[in-house]
């Protein structure tokens, strides 16, 4: 078996039914040790988060401000997989997928909420003030001595898939969308990208979080204003469009039997599937982001992860799912790319779904080289920052020349291999985070772990 | 409250003798002042109290202290213990003494000797009379309980030199000290201070954490227990026990429900000013 071939099972395996199952079984699990955290505790939530969006760093630890944090993980979450992964998820598994994806996506709450509670937890603070953390740091401080090791493979994997799902993947989709709608050549969107990645990456994680903080909230009033117009255009098809939701999340009604078992089986496989990627709960990235946030308790930033999926999933990927399903245009789709700029059904219709994904993938492209970098720096010290930037964006320049489809796919599913030693983190961390949120709500002060 | 020492025209005296009570007592102090054959104002600042005698040929004249003027504003005068004097040529804006120097002086030495047994009372007279908060029960006399009615929240000199007979008003306080009904508390101000709500959960209710930095800064100059008083711009106002707490710089933490029942929430600025327990500071 050749390496290729190799890669394609694993990747089969590691993005398959199967491993959606355990995304969802550690998701529950987490959703209990927290006291059910996304439901009971739901008001709370917004007070702490939306409600207060308009305070100001808390001075205690950290880098940047909760907001912020959420914002950089925000920029890395939401990218092609909202927009033309939601198209193909609509694609393969009907109208019923959107509920499954909700389903997935509630319950890939608890899970964001643990990653960004331990990542909080247990992140290093170094002696310029600096901290870092993520799940390598949860996975090497947290676990017992024993497994410490998976801290390393987490940020080995995350340093070198960051370079697929977080760079060529973006950089060339963001190049072959600009050229389609503006005739825009690739190489100058690479050489554009490539140099304010670089201006930004920089400055390091304030620099970072600064960007983040102004454009992440941008991209999604612009998609939400564009996303909003569409569905007025579609008014009188909205109505139909809900109900083909929950009709199709339980198979076809027009279909019996064994084709009706089929499409509910389709419908939940797409649907979970989005649920789960789109936010990337589980894969333990925007832990990386979160450990920044300067928060008096860990708790306090896991909220964070939980708005973050509720503003991916059931926000901008419900509202892309809408367009779709009342634009008509997925009976006569030939691909999800395609099915996804002739939704937008508005003057310069391509154009704005050009910018749209042009925004998305950029955010992501700068969030998951800040992931990459922490991860290798995890691994090899401060010094390996700088070759790590410049490496990136170089990555980011040739990308948007395309032709890295070998590279891609290997990237992937390193990506996707990221999951297990969280996802098993996350199972054996449980009961820290149960400790964590009965200590919050009980007005405990936050004992960070010692060593 | 005690008038300015501008408004009485004390720092326009032209200072031409001065010193310290503990040195001069008062009335080898007005003795000799009224012998020397000048004619003038003493101006005397002590803690709490400012008063002023006046002379004339050989005679005091004029005495004022706190809210009392003539024989009984001697008296009060005579149970100080510190303070300082300056005495200079002066015009006197009125006389409220006849009595001879002789009469006078007997006076301010019988009510120095009243006021010597009454050790409870500090020398201190700007502390302030709060009520001591033991759960213990206490018999009092009418004047006692009149006096415990009133002193709350006065300083010492406050409470002497209400209207009413000095030397009386002296020994009743003194008792309501000395059995520890009443406590004088050194008090400072502190200034209020705009700290940013961030919400606690869980069964404790009616307690403020502040950043431990904060909170010894507190501790250090208000020298006794405090709570602190929370003041929301929407008009809720509140008093909080208050404990510190690591890492809120900045910060105060307020029990969620109680938060909301100021009308505020997480990131609200709140106006925040620690008051002596069971004391009255006002910021």
């Amino acid at each position: 078996m050749d390496l290729l071939s190799l890669n394609a099972l694993v990747n089969r395996y590691v993005w398959g039914p199967e491993m959606m199952l355990v995304f969802l079984l550690v998701g529950l699990y987490l959703t209990v040790r927290s006291g059910f955290v996304q439901f009971a505790r739901i008001g709370v939530i917004l007070r702490e988060t939306l409600g207060a969006i308009r305070e100001r760093a808390l001075g205690a630890g950290g880098e940047i401000t909760p907001f912020q944090a959420t914002m950089v993980a925000l920029g890395a979450t939401m990218g092609q997989g909202n927009l033309i992964g939601v198209t193909a998820a609509l694609l393969a598994g009907g109208p019923g997928a959107i509920f499954w994806m909700w389903v997935a996506g509630i319950v890939g709450m608890a899970t964001k909420f643990a990653e960004a509670t331990l990542a909080v937890h247990y992140r290093r603070r170094f002696a310029d003030g600096s901290v870092s953390g993520g799940p390598m740091y949860y996975l090497s401080r947290g676990l017992p001595r024993g497994l410490a090791w998976l801290g390393g493979l987490y940020a080995l994997l995350a340093a070198l898939a960051a370079f697929g799902i977080g760079n060529l993947t973006q950089s060339s989709a963001m190049a072959a969308s600009l050229k389609a709608a503006f005739a825009i050549p690739p190489g100058l969107t690479g050489l554009f990208v490539a140099l304010v990645v670089a201006f930004i990456l920089g400055g390091g994680i304030r620099r970072i979080a600064g960007f983040a903080q102004t454009l992440v909230p941008l991209m999604v009033l612009v998609f939400l204003v564009a996303g909003v117009a569409e569905l007025v255009v579609y008014a009188g098809r909205l109505g139909g469009a809900v109900a083909a939701i929950f009709q199709g999340a339980f198979g076809a009604p027009a279909v019996a039997g064994g084709l009706g078992g089929y499409a509910l089986a389709q419908a939940l496989k797409a649907g979970v599937g989005r649920g789960i990627f789109s936010n990337e709960a589980g894969l333990g990235s925007a832990a990386i982001a979160h450990a920044q946030a300067q928060v008096d308790h860990p708790v306090r930033q896991g909220f964070w992860g939980v708005i973050e999926v509720f503003l991916d999933t059931l926000v901008v990927n419900t509202l892309m799912a809408l367009i779709l399903l009342a634009s008509g245009v997925l009976p006569q789709a030939t691909g999800a790319a395609q099915a996804f700029v002739a939704a937008w059904n508005l003057p310069s219709g391509e154009a704005i779904a050009a910018v749209i994904l042009a925004l998305f993938v950029f955010t992501t492209l700068v969030s998951w080289g800040f992931y990459g970098e922490e991860a290798a720096s995890f691994l090899l010290g401060e010094g390996i920052r700088w070759p790590y930037r410049i490496t990136y964006v170089v990555v980011a320049f040739v990308g948007a020349l395309g032709g890295f489809e070998t590279v891609t796919a290997i990237a992937d599913t390193l990506n996707g291999l990221m999951a297990i030693p969280n996802l098993l983190g996350l199972l054996l961390l449980g009961g820290a985070v149960a400790r964590l949120v009965r200590g919050f709500f009980r007005g405990e002060p936050w004992q960070p772990p010692q060593g | 409250m005690l008038p300015q020492p501008a408004e009485r025209g004390i720092l326009t005296v032209k200072k031409m003798l001065k010193g310290n009570l503990a040195d001069l007592p008062l009335p080898e102090l007005l003795q000799t002042l009224a012998t020397s054959s000048r004619g003038g104002l003493l101006a005397i600042r002590a803690p709490g109290l400012e008063g002023r005698v006046g002379f004339r040929a050989q005679r005091i004249v004029m005495a004022k202290a706190g809210g009392l003027a003539g024989a009984d504003a001697l008296r009060l005068l005579a149970g100080l213990r510190q303070g300082t004097f300056a005495f200079g040529p002066s015009e006197l804006e009125e006389e409220n003494l006849a009595a001879s120097l002789a009469e006078a002086l007997t006076g301010v030495l019988e009510a120095l000797e009243a006021f010597r047994p009454l050790t409870a009372l500090p020398e201190d007279w700007s502390r302030v009379l709060q009520k001591s908060g033991r759960r213990q029960e206490f018999e009092l006399a009418l004047p006692e309980l009149q006096l415990y009615t009133e002193a709350e929240g006065k300083t010492v000199a406050e409470a002497l030199a209400a209207p009413g007979e000095v030397l009386e008003r002296a020994r009743t306080l003194n008792r309501l000290l000395a059995r520890g009904v009443l406590v004088a508390r050194v008090v400072r101000s502190v200034a209020p201070v705009t700290l940013v709500a961030l919400p606690y959960y869980g069964p404790v209710t009616g307690l403020a954490y502040v950043d431990r930095a904060l909170y010894q800064r507190w501790s250090e100059r208000l020298g006794a227990p405090f709570r602190l008083r929370v003041r929301a711009p929407r008009g809720g106002e509140a008093t909080f026990r208050v404990e510190p707490r690591d890492a809120i710089p900045e910060r105060v933490m307020l029990h969620d429900r109680e938060l909301r029942k100021l009308r505020a929430a997480r990131g609200t600025r709140l106006k925040v000013v620690p008051e002596v327990e069971d004391g009255s500071i006002k910021p």
